[in-house]
């Protein structure tokens, strides 16, 4: 099993991250979270949710969490974020800036609005 | 509502593997109801559909993948401390099955890479050849015309049985009564084909159609871009207008958007353009690139009666069936008179002067039909066939892991899981070959459109579609299911013996049984395919040896057409024209025969060997126009197939025998109206009167004079190669006067250059005369004859190479049984001949087996395809579907590969050593 993490992460697996970078969630609360965020736009359906959660466990990006004391009804799984996929986030993020600095310098974004 | 979508997922959670189940099954159902809301909201009810489509698949994948993945636990089935292993579903046993099945098979494929290869290669030959034949029927017959609801599109023309004509055009004037008096249409259009000069650069002549305003509503296209025609444009002496094919604005035009805004040159006219046709629009597989609208005058309508060029289509009513449409027809039929409108005489009627209505895409490609499925049913032979080999091939394989299987079924695998194992192999042997069949089709199909574009209608819809990729699933799913449950025989037998070593005999009865009837089988197949495809092949021949009534080798040939007139009011402007029009030919001919290497030129309106039928009105003198009451002679009725305008040279160019009388001569052009006729001419109107000396007037009316025929000349093909010439007659173009002017010529050339160093000198003659004229279709004439014998030609080849195929597999077939038999009698050989059996006799009895055999199936065979072949009557030419020289050729072709097949392995069977055999057991 790969112990390095992709060099550029998968546009859900970011999403994903970004979801787990403040707080701790179960897997239902990571989808709302991305679909909120995306603006509807990214929809993760229940399998591809857990394949993706596992792999990410895998990878080391994440970690199952003890969870607040007060669980979600149906005793969820909670998850937390690590430090390594604090790292593979913060770089994902760090490189999408670059692209949005770009496009800044080609004027195809109002700086006065930023 | 919420408690059933819970319930519902939960059974396709049933599909996941227990453990994920047990620990995450219920956030799985959190999930997918947060799904089903988060999508009812944003589709509206349309959602739930969706999210549980993609809940579905999503299930599905999720099973496959974390299967695939995840290493298996041990279960400890044999460990008595280890408490017992949880008691799994049916589905997810089924799942893993399938998953350790085909994970076995793959290897034992891999371990035998050359078994491997010969079955998927066979397999795949057949797959192929049946993909590729499906999508041209699916392309050609089974895809609907790309017009909007083309099921109720029908295709009306008329009938003239007297004359024979079954199929003919119909005149403006009963277009016109047709379409305002039926009841059975919601609109009907006419339109007819020619071909105009168009002004590009350099001139080029695309085929034109003309149609009346009604026409493409009624085939119901949006335009790509502007408008359809309407009744103005239609009107005769207003702006012309014209629409363009996306094709033609692509090529020529560059795909300019401005292109609405220009005018075009055509025919000498500035044309607007109004509209682009969308890509792909077409009428009749005719493909027309340029649209011109198509109307007349009441005052020209009047004198029409008699014109016969259009061909209509007309939209059925909601509701109107084909039956009720051509009923309303009949009732039209019997009371026209009352609906005509405009001039007088020639109204259809009930017998002579039919209109008949059949639904267009069954004129389009009704006449491929038998050929395709001829094509069809014989890449389905080559399929069995191959099937039939790879379930020999399978038995085979199965009875060398006899001992195999009963291991496995003494260590506990069922009935139930050998075969799944057996089936999986062929499904997936047979799933392999589907792949690479499909790439073997679609190369098939690049080169079969390349080759022969025109061979066969709609070809630009024929190619690889899901309705293709479908069939050749489920084609490849057959086939693994079937010849995969081949080795079942073997299963079938009791197991527990093949565990006993030594047990070495050749199989039980039912599988030489089975056996044998594949190999009859194979060559019952071939042998009907090979015997279908002798006939085709001599068929072929014999078109090829057709007499066209010409030398056709060294000639070359090629198009001018100049514009017709505009309108030409006062009889000089049209003698000026007319002078002209003639002139730039005379002078296009004379330059053409200064050439060097050319050694004749001619001038003809018509090329043989395939041109539309003229059918034009010929008064002959001896036949009365008023026939007086008491005459009861059956006159001929006075029509005529064909009339060819030539000029001085014309038989003399090319190569056309004088039978009788005189060819045309140098005097004739100023002197009496003078006529060649054609033999078929003579035959059918002047039976037992000399030919010579007679007169005939071509067209009516006082203004044409009498000529007077001076000769007859050998039938030349006109109709094509594979129809009967036809009554002809041949008029001298300079003697026209009286007949109007002649734009069209096709020149001849007789030279022994290649075409190719022609081509330039041809062109700049042309341009120097006239730079507004496109030389058209420069080409020899043997491949001019080549295209009209296209089709035959495809169609020999392809089962030319279907039979030859067949052929190759079913003589494999039948040596690899045999082969097979000597190897696993090896032993009995050997003690035979240790008794001393000498080897002739060992040879006799091993092609004594395989000839035996291959003799069955050959008396099958050619009884089936003596019945088969009469359903290809129709494709036959010159010989009969029982031709008895085919089917004694192919007899002893075939009695020669299965001997040849037989003889190696009974050739093999005397080098048995009998030492080595017996020390070996």
């Amino acid at each position: 099993m790969a112990t390095r993490p992709p060099a550029t992460l998968p546009p859900h697996w970011f999403q994903m991250l970004l979801a787990l970078a403040d707080q701790e969630r179960h897997g239902l609360g990571i989808m709302q979270d991305v679909l909120d965020r995306t603006g509807g736009r990214m929809r993760l359906w229940p399998g591809m949710l857990y394949r993706n959660l596992e792999q990410l466990v895998d990878e080391g990006l994440i970690a199952e969490a003890a969870g607040p004391s007060t669980p979600a009804p149906g005793n969820p799984r909670y998850f937390r974020i690590t430090a390594a996929g604090r790292r593979a986030c913060a770089a994902e993020a760090r490189r999408l800036e670059a692209f949005v600095e770009t496009a800044r310098a080609k004027r195809l974004l109002d700086r006065g609005r930023s | 509502v919420t408690d059933a979508a819970r319930a519902g997922y939960r059974i396709l959670t049933r599909l996941l593997p227990r453990d994920v189940r047990q620990r995450a099954g219920r956030e799985f159902e959190e999930a997918a109801l947060a799904c089903l809301g988060r999508e009812r909201a944003r589709l509206g009810p349309p959602g739930v559909v969706v999210a549980w489509m993609r809940l579905t698949t999503d299930a599905v994948t999720t099973a496959v993948a974390l299967r695939l993945r995840r290493p298996r636990r041990p279960v400890g089935r044999f460990s008595p401390d280890l408490p017992p292993p949880p008691r799994r579903g049916a589905i997810e046993r089924t799942m893993d099955n399938l998953i350790n099945d085909l994970r076995y098979t793959l290897r034992g494929l891999r371990r035998q890479p050359g078994f491997t290869a010969v079955t998927v290669i066979t397999l795949a030959l057949g797959i192929g050849a049946n993909t590729a034949i499906f999508s041209v029927v699916s392309g050609v017959l089974l895809r609907p015309l790309p017009y909007s609801a083309p099921d109720r599109l029908e295709f009306i023309t008329s009938q003239f049985p007297d004359i024979g004509f079954a199929r003919f055009w119909v005149s403006p004037p009963e277009f016109l009564e047709f379409r305002d008096h039926n009841a059975a249409f919601s609109s009907v259009g006419a339109y007819a084909t020619d071909a105009v000069n168009l002004g590009t650069s350099p001139p080029t002549r695309p085929v034109m159609a003309a149609v009346t305003p009604e026409f493409m509503p009624t085939l119901g296209v949006r335009p790509f871009m502007g408008r359809w025609f309407t009744a103005a444009d239609a009107v005769p002496g207003v702006a012309p207008v014209a629409i363009l094919s996306y094709d033609l604005w692509q090529r020529d035009y560059a795909g300019d958007p401005a292109i609405l805004e220009r005018a075009v040159i055509v025919d000498n006219v500035s044309t607007r353009i109004v509209g682009v046709m969308p890509p792909g629009y077409d009428i009749h597989d005719q493909k027309v690139e340029i649209w011109t609208p198509l109307g007349w005058t009441p005052q020209d309508l009047a004198h029409r009666r008699g014109n016969h060029f259009l061909y209509l289509v007309g939209r059925l009513k909601d509701g109107v069936t084909l039956a009720q449409a051509r009923a309303d027809l009949d009732g039209m039929l019997a009371h026209w008179p009352e609906f005509v409108e405009y001039g007088s005489g020639h109204v259809p009627n009930a017998t002579r002067h039919r209109l008949q209505i059949e639904p267009l895409k069954e004129d389009i490609v009704g006449g491929v039909r038998t050929a395709l499925l001829m094509l069809q049913g014989a890449v389905v032979f080559v399929l069995l066939i191959a099937c039939a080999n790879l379930a020999n091939l399978l038995l085979a394989r199965a009875e060398s892991r006899q001992r195999e299987f009963a291991v496995r079924a003494a260590l506990g695998a069922g009935r139930r899981r050998l075969l799944g194992q057996f089936v999986t192999e062929g499904l997936v042997i047979a799933l392999l070959a589907a792949v690479a069949g499909v790439g073997l089709a679609w190369g098939a199909l690049r080169v079969l459109l390349r080759v022969n574009p025109d061979a066969l209608p709609r070809s630009a819809s024929v190619g690889l579609d899901w309705r293709v990729l479908a069939f050749t699933l489920l084609l490849a799913m057959a086939t693994g299911v079937v010849f995969g449950l081949a080795p079942l025989l073997h299963a079938g037998s009791r197991l527990a013996t093949a565990l006993r070593d030594g047990t070495r005999a050749t199989g039980h009865r039912l599988q030489r049984i089975v056996r044998g009837t594949l190999v009859i089988g194979e060559v019952t197949f071939a042998v009907m395919l090979v015997v279908g495809a002798g006939l085709m092949v001599r068929s072929f021949l014999n078109l090829l040896d057709v007499d066209l009534g010409f030398n056709r080798s060294h000639l070359a040939t090629f198009q001018v057409v100049q514009p017709m007139a505009p309108n030409l009011t006062t009889p000089e402007a049209r003698v000026a024209w007319r002078v002209r029009v003639t002139g730039l030919f005379d002078r296009l001919q004379a330059r053409l025969a200064a050439l060097p290497g050319v050694q004749g030129v001619t001038a003809m309106s018509g090329l043989p060997p395939n041109r539309p039928v003229d059918a034009n009105d010929t008064d002959f003198e001896w036949i009365p126009n008023m026939r007086p009451k008491d005459d009861t002679t059956e006159y001929p009725i006075e029509n005529v197939d064909y009339w060819q305008y030539v000029n001085l040279d014309y038989a003399a160019t090319m190569g056309i025998p004088v039978v009788e009388g005189r060819s045309f001569r140098a005097g004739d052009a100023g002197g009496p109206p003078v006529v060649l006729v054609n033999e078929a001419l003579v035959r059918r109107f002047f039976r037992d009167r000399d030919p010579i000396g007679q007169r005939l007037k071509p067209g009516g009316g006082d203004e044409v004079p009498w000529f007077t025929v001076v000769g007859v000349l050998k039938d030349v093909k006109q109709g094509g190669v594979d129809a009967p010439a036809g009554t002809e007659i041949y008029l001298l173009e300079d003697q026209l006067t009286h007949l109007g002017v002649q734009t069209q010529m096709n020149f001849v050339l007789r030279t022994s250059l290649p075409l190719a160093s022609l081509a330039r000198p041809i062109h700049e003659a042309v341009q120097q005369l006239d730079p507004t004229l496109p030389v058209v279709k420069l080409r020899t004439m043997d491949e001019v004859v080549g295209e009209a014998v296209a089709r035959p030609r495809l169609l020999v080849v392809l089962l030319g190479i279907f039979a030859g195929l067949a052929l190759v597999l079913a003589a494999v077939g039948t040596y690899g049984v045999l082969s097979y038999l000597v190897t696993r009698q090896q032993q009995e050989i050997g003690i035979r001949m240790a008794l001393g059996a000498d080897r002739g006799a060992i040879l006799r009895h091993f092609l004594g087996r395989g000839l035996t055999l291959a003799g069955v199936g050959l008396a099958v065979g050619l009884a089936g395809s003596i019945g088969l072949t009469r359903l290809i009557r129709t494709l036959l030419f010159g010989v009969t579907p029982t031709d008895p020289a085919t089917l004694v050729l192919v007899t002893v072709a075939i009695a020669l590969v299965a001997a040849a097949a037989c003889l190696v392995p009974a050739w093999r069977a005397t080098r048995v050593d009998p030492l080595v055999v017996l020390r070996e057991s």
